[in-house]
């Protein structure tokens, strides 16, 4: 199915001059053509905020299709009256945002990697409709793990929570909006995610009503916006203020952002359920905490870590060393092949002083030891999800160690992975591709 | 048991939200504390103070194509009309109708025209005014949008695409056509054409059967005509001789019409800009032919 395109900025053309559909493909049906033209962001339309100056926006058209668009500043206008706002829009077939998984942060991309989606510097009189192939993943796993770091589990759970709750919502932030929608995106189910119409950087306007909306950075100007109906959210606050608690699909994602548990979200995002709105978002949620178990809402909602251990908390007291022995071992035992060349090396005492390390962590810390130790050794085999994963829980789990646990266990992985490098680059069967995994996971564990 | 109390319900207290207000250029119903209407994005503010006044204000437009100068008409000719003593004067009702005039004015001060108007309506600068006239005792209040060009275009092009436009020009008592006088020097057909389009779509308008478009005053101003000296002259013969479609349209369908030439800007320099296009730079103000339209439109108005 074709996406049609059009493009919509001021220019002096034959039939007007200012702001208007410059150019578009011959399938634009004229209803839609004037939608956008209405829709379309004229002169200074764009949030001032520091650093890039473009927006990414969604919403659906009459037609039952959806508009994809992007808008930014292309230089300045023919008549020299400020910077010339360049929105392209794409009209998406259902079928088509489906194949997406109704993620328009994926369109964008795809239409972007085929240079497709550009500024013109000469807008061509007609425009062809795309064909954009390929299909996406319901959850983008690397953008995730970054925004677990920043602005963290908390801060994410708190705005899927009010995204769920309000008719519109008007968000304050200071990372990049682009990132921080495409976020929520990923953490929605992907049957619910037509429901929410979005700009990422355009003004309030009301013949643009849109779900999410952004704020610029002058606070200043976020006085009122209540009037229009918008519910306002700061992140900034939201990662500072007291004990949250979150209900529902929030909860949910809380406990996957805070555990790290990234697969399990993609997992449980992947099967199509035809059935599933925001308005019956609970059922979903209730089935999701049945099957796992996450960090309770107390320990979340006080800041507590990954690791479990509020902040502020005493240390647990050790545990038994057998029982100790037994966990750190066992992860470890169903990598004895992979590991058997690394042992060698290895001096009897650093291993004696690693098992004495772990003994004295609670077993909440040797319980997340052991996901790493499952996440670094699917992620040398090649797994994007466990990688994706490590990125999240590891740097979580660093900051909670101390000094010397954290450079004996890099220590351990570093002999692991030189050892599966030394196999895969010299020996008889060479597999490069699992060398760069393994560097790969080097660099998530040796990253400051 | 506990004893019965009074307590207002929370459903009772927004019971006063029912009662609707209609908005100043559509009617359509809006609750008291929406900024903005509902339907065609008209600032609700401008209902409110005629609720308060207790009257129907007169309504004026501005229209001409994107670039043609209708800020800084509006602008300069609020400014000037706010500081007479003698004659006809305005006086601005609410501090947001003041906005238009200090940006325009603001802008001719640094040597810029003001930034271009943008589509939205809910960011159109309204003016809300009361009008002063020489040997009436009674001020009559008086509402004037300036309106994007890009959108006039649209409404003309699309008929309903914006509801506020469609709903004023309807209701309106009487328009300012601007032309662009520099570009018609130049030959260019496009000014002609649109007034064309435009007196055409204000002809077919149909909305109180009582006050026909027909019978409106549209006042025709040639803007830029510091650019092109020879319009002040005979802004009518100009317009004969650069836009002849134009010309005949009026006569034959606009009894009410009038031809003005009108400039801002003593003097222009083009320079260009970094990044492409080309800016105009006034180098004085030096208004002229402001006022005159102006108070033929209210000499010709029906009260």
């Amino acid at each position: 199915m074709l996406i049609e395109q059009a493009i919509f900025t001021s220019t002096q053309t034959e039939r007007a001059d200012g702001y208007q559909l410059v150019s578009q493909s011959p399938g634009l049906s004229a209803e839609d053509a004037r939608e956008l033209t209405v829709w379309g962001p004229s002169h200074d339309s764009l949030v001032e905020r520091q650093g890039d100056r473009s927006s990414t926006n969604f919403f659906e058209l009459a037609s039952g299709a959806f508009c994809v668009s992007r808008t930014l500043l292309a230089g300045a206008e023919y008549s020299g009256r400020g910077e010339v706002v360049y929105t392209q829009f794409l009209i998406v077939p259902p079928e088509v945002l489906a194949r997406f998984a109704n993620n328009p942060f994926a369109i964008l991309r795809a239409a972007t990697a085929s240079g497709d989606l550009r500024v013109h510097e000469r807008i061509p009189k007609a425009l062809v409709g795309l064909r954009l192939g390929g299909r996406a993943a319901a959850v983008d796993l690397a953008l995730l793990a970054q925004l677990a770091r920043d602005p963290g589990p908390r801060a994410m759970a708190t705005l899927v929570q009010t995204a769920l709750a309000s008719a519109r919502l008007a968000i304050a932030a200071d990372i990049s909006c682009d990132r921080l929608v495409a976020g929520l995106f990923s953490l929605l189910p992907v049957e619910c995610r037509r429901e929410f119409s979005f700009s990422t950087g355009l003004k309030f306007s009301p013949s643009r009503p849109l779900r999410l909306a952004t704020l610029p950075d002058d606070r200043s100007s976020w006085s009122g916006i209540d009037r229009q109906g918008f519910t306002l959210l700061n992140l900034a606050d939201a990662k500072l203020s007291g004990p949250l608690s979150w209900d529902g699909w929030a909860g949910c994602v809380a406990g996957v952002l805070a555990s790290g548990k990234l697969s399990v979200l993609a997992g449980e995002l992947e099967p199509s359920r035809p059935w599933l709105s925001c308005a019956n978002l609970h059922l979903l949620s209730e089935q999701v905490q049945a099957r796992w178990s996450f960090p309770t809402q107390e320990k979340l909602a006080t800041g507590a870590d990954l690791t479990g251990v509020a902040a502020g908390e005493a240390p647990l007291a050790a545990v038994p060393q057998g029982r100790i022995a037994q966990r750190a071992d066992g992860a470890h035992i169903r990598r004895k092949r992979v590991l058997a060349a690394a042992q060698n090396h290895v001096a009897k005492s650093t291993v004696a002083e690693l098992v004495e390390a772990l003994a004295a962590q609670p077993p909440e810390v040797l319980e997340m030891l052991e996901r790493i130790d499952d996440l670094v050794f699917t992620a040398i085999d090649g797994d994007d999800r466990s990688l994706g994963e490590l990125q999240v829980l590891w740097p979580m789990v660093a900051a909670e160690l101390n000094e010397d646990l954290v450079e004996q266990s890099r220590e351990q992985y570093l002999r692991c992975a030189l050892s599966i490098w030394t196999e895969c680059v010299e020996g008889e069967v060479r597999r490069p591709e699992r060398a760069v995994a393994a560097i790969d996971v080097l660099c998530v564990l040796f990253e400051d | 048991m506990n004893r019965g109390v009074a307590i207002e319900l929370d459903s009772f207290r927004l019971a006063s939200c029912a009662e609707h207000v209609p908005c100043l250029i559509c009617r359509e119903g809006n609750i008291p504390g929406a900024e903005t209407c509902r339907n065609c994005y008209a600032p609700m503010i401008l209902a409110h103070q005629a609720l308060a006044h207790k009257t129907v204000p007169i309504m004026l437009a501005a229209l001409g194509p994107s670039g043609v100068g209708k800020t800084v008409f509006l602008g300069m000719l609020l400014d000037m009309l706010s500081r007479q003593s003698t004659g006809l004067q305005l006086s601005a009702c609410g501090g947001f109708s003041v906005t238009l005039q200090q940006n325009t004015l603001a802008a001719l001060g640094r040597r810029e025209f003001p930034s271009k108007t943008p589509n939205e309506p809910d960011r159109w600068n309204w003016v809300h005014c009361q009008v002063h006239r020489p040997k009436h005792r009674r001020p009559v209040d008086l509402v004037l949008p300036d309106i994007a060009g890009e959108s006039l275009f649209g409404e003309v092009d699309r008929p309903r695409s914006y509801q506020v436009i469609h709903w004023l020009l309807s209701r309106c008592d009487g328009v300012f056509i601007l032309i662009d006088g520099t570009k018609l020097q130049n030959g260019s057909l496009d000014e002609d054409y649109f007034t064309m389009k435009l007196l055409s779509h204000l002809s077919e308008l149909k909305f109180n059967p009582k006050s026909p478009w027909l019978t409106r005053p549209v006042a025709l101003i040639i803007s830029k005509a510091d650019q092109c000296e020879s319009c002040f002259e005979d802004p009518a013969g100009f317009a004969r001789r650069h836009a002849p479609g134009l010309s005949r349209i009026c006569q034959q369908r606009f009894p009410k019409h009038f031809y003005f030439a009108a400039g801002v800007a003593g003097a222009c320099v083009t320079r260009k800009v970094q990044g492409g296009g080309q800016q105009s730079v006034p180098l004085r103000i030096e208004p002229r032919g402001i006022i005159e339209p102006f108070a033929w439109l209210i000499e010709n108005l029906r009260f």
